[in-house]
């Protein structure tokens, strides 16, 4: 038997029918389920808190993760002592005494201008 | 109301060529009636997915199958979406000899054709009955043209095998 009489029996074999009464009810299930798909529905809960619900509730492990995380930044946060406030740090110094506000570099500058000048070490003139 | 026209057309127009696939590889009316519904479902929440489509026909062909697979998978205990090989499958039941031979070589040929590996079946009922070239036999089920056609070659080897005994016995 060759390929080309073996598909004619192939094609011979019986086809089964699509039954009539499935075209109502597929087509009906169809709609209804599109309809309920576009339907408006109410979020109660803002999407973002609904994924950290889930994390935080249905899972254990990343619930105590992150409480122990938060632990941790709370715990640092009460240990490290403050930075003194601009009027604590004003009454160390002498009102009356000058502040030289001067970078590096300009340090660097005057080191080498005073060594330049050895006559004026004692009347530094800031350049 | 226009959905529903434009779901009747589609239903009109594939629905038959799809109920015939499913059924011949799902073997059950329950679940062929179960992909079908699927299949118009999702049609109906998103119309526009057949826009940009060539050939909508490929392309229901190509989701029912996927179906099948994915229903198979889900539910591999059933067995009715058979994927073992040939050899490994139980010998068919040969029918007896009837009046008829011709009626005698379509009986074997169905049951050899359902005991065919799927993806053999596959192909054969889109070729068959389906009048698909390998190209887009190919394009539905998302293999290369000539792996359908030597899946094809393979399973007219097999139904030929299980004809063979029959043949050498009609007059």
């Amino acid at each position: 038997m060759n390929d080309e009489s073996l598909e004619q029996h192939l094609r011979k074999l019986p086809q089964p029918e699509l039954p009539a009464g499935w075209r109502t009810e597929i087509i009906a299930h169809a709609l209804r389920e599109a309809r309920e798909s576009t339907a408006p529905t109410r979020q109660v809960w803002p999407p973002f808190l609904m994924f950290l619900r889930q994390i935080v509730a249905r899972n254990p492990v990343t619930a105590s993760a992150l409480s122990t995380l938060w632990l941790l930044i709370f715990l640092f946060r009460v240990s490290t002592p403050v930075d003194p406030s601009e009027k604590e740090l004003l009454a160390h110094f002498d009102p009356n005494r000058p502040i030289y506000l001067v970078s590096l570099r300009e340090e660097i500058q005057l080191a080498e201008f005073l060594q330049d000048q050895p006559d004026q070490r004692h009347d530094p003139q800031i350049p | 109301m226009a959905l529903q026209d434009w779901l009747e057309g589609l239903y009109r127009d594939h629905a038959p060529a799809l109920f015939r696939f499913l059924i011949r590889l799902t073997g059950s009316e329950a679940d062929t009636k179960d992909i079908l519904q699927e299949i118009f479902t999702r049609l109906a929440k998103s119309p526009h997915v057949l826009d940009d489509v060539a050939t909508p026909r490929s392309y229901l062909f190509r989701m029912a199958h996927r179906l099948v697979i994915d229903r198979h998978r889900r539910d591999q205990t059933r067995q009715r979406y058979d994927t073992l090989a040939w050899q490994e499958r139980e010998p068919v039941s040969h029918p007896e000899p009837l009046a008829d031979d011709a009626l005698w070589i379509q009986n074997a040929l169905g049951s050899s054709l359902d005991a065919l590996p799927s993806e053999q079946k596959v192909v054969v009922v889109l070729k068959v009955w389906e009048n698909m070239t390998f190209a887009k036999i190919a394009e539905v089920l998302d293999i290369p043209a000539d792996t359908a056609a030597s899946r094809y070659r393979y399973a007219l080897d097999k139904l030929r095998e299980s004809l063979r005994h029959l043949y050498k016995d009609l007059p």
